[in-house]
């Protein structure tokens, strides 16, 4: 087994090599995920303050869009 | 133009439907999720391969191993700029919105790729050529890559109006193309410490098949995880521009 991870003397460069991988790779697959769960709640937030009726004060900083069907 | 007009102009498109974010969300969702499970599959079975039944290369040793993540991580940064600038080429010229998104979704995706086949490339360098790093055509071009892609991101959110964002973005990424076939051919033209190809090589390629098979897995392994990610984007994307629309009120 440490023969696995010594790697013939090679094993600092290969296990940071895919420690890099495996850091990089798992932020890129979460980070959308959490954004898109942040994402929901804020605008779910909007929507509640829309109903009671002060969508004047708190719209999040969002303007209206322009809804040009341009796909 | 009217809006009917416009949709019955494309209709003969194959993928116009792809053009409805609503659609193109709930595909995403759908085949996200499937690529993800693919994904994780291919990456352990790519995995155990590579790193524990693989034999030691006769040269470099163990050092070699390193192949499995780098080149696809390599082949993965050139693959996803050529989605990226077709995708904004796309959106630039037919004025297909989903196609900014899916560049905009790209390039933070391509430059992690850039980024893992540098560092690892570099991890790799010192035990085979004894420097982490040297100026020479293949790695400058790759470096030149990783800022094309900071570039396109920089362009994309320094322009306050999204429409002239895209299309600025669009234009760099296009031009930025020049940059691949450079990378691609740099250890032809040039001299460089860079081994050439040994997978791609036309007829055979000189790389032993206990190898090569671990690598074209973790090859696939990298292309669902692309796909992958990228579909999570994209519904990011999605829900953040389209939030005023009925059809994401509806998902909430």
């Amino acid at each position: 087994m440490s023969d696995f991870f010594h790697m013939g003397g090679h094993g600092f460069y290969i296990w940071s090599s895919y420690a890099t991988v495996l850091v990089v790779f798992a932020y890129n697959y979460f980070s959308p995920i959490f954004k898109r769960k942040h994402l929901i709640e804020q605008i779910n937030a909007a929507n509640r303050s829309a109903q009671r009726g002060n969508s004047n004060k708190i719209n999040n900083g969002y303007t209206e869009r322009n809804d040009n069907n341009d796909a | 133009m009217s809006s009917e007009k416009k949709s019955t102009d494309r209709s003969w498109v194959w993928f116009h439907r792809f053009g409805s974010p609503a659609y193109f969300y709930r595909f995403a969702e759908r085949w996200g999720r499937r690529c993800g499970i693919v994904t994780l599959i291919l990456f352990a079975v790519g995995l155990y391969m590579g790193l524990v039944v693989a034999p030691p290369d006769y040269q470099m040793g163990n050092s070699y191993r390193i192949i499995f993540i780098h080149v696809p991580s390599a082949w993965m940064s050139m693959f996803t700029y050529v989605v990226m600038a077709l995708a904004a080429g796309t959106g630039l010229v037919w004025r297909m919105k989903l196609g900014h998104i899916v560049a905009r979704a790209s390039a933070p995706l391509g430059a992690a790729f850039t980024f893992c086949a540098l560092v690892t490339g570099s991890l790799w360098g010192k035990p085979t050529w004894g420097t982490y790093w040297v100026w020479d055509a293949r790695l400058t071009s790759e470096l030149v890559l990783l800022f094309l892609y900071f570039g396109y991101i920089a362009l994309v959110n320094a322009i306050e109006d999204q429409k002239s964002a895209n299309q600025a973005a669009a234009v760099l990424a296009l031009v930025g193309l020049i940059n691949l076939p450079i990378i691609h051919y740099s250890v032809e033209w040039w001299n460089t410490l860079h081994q050439g190809s040994t997978v791609t090589k036309l007829g055979r390629p000189t790389i032993d098949m206990q190898m090569l098979i671990p690598l074209l897995i973790m090859f696939a392994a990298f292309n669902f995880y692309y796909i992958t990610t990228l579909f999570n984007r994209v519904r990011c994307e999605l829900i953040d521009q389209e939030r005023r629309t009925k059809w994401v009120s509806e998902i909430l």
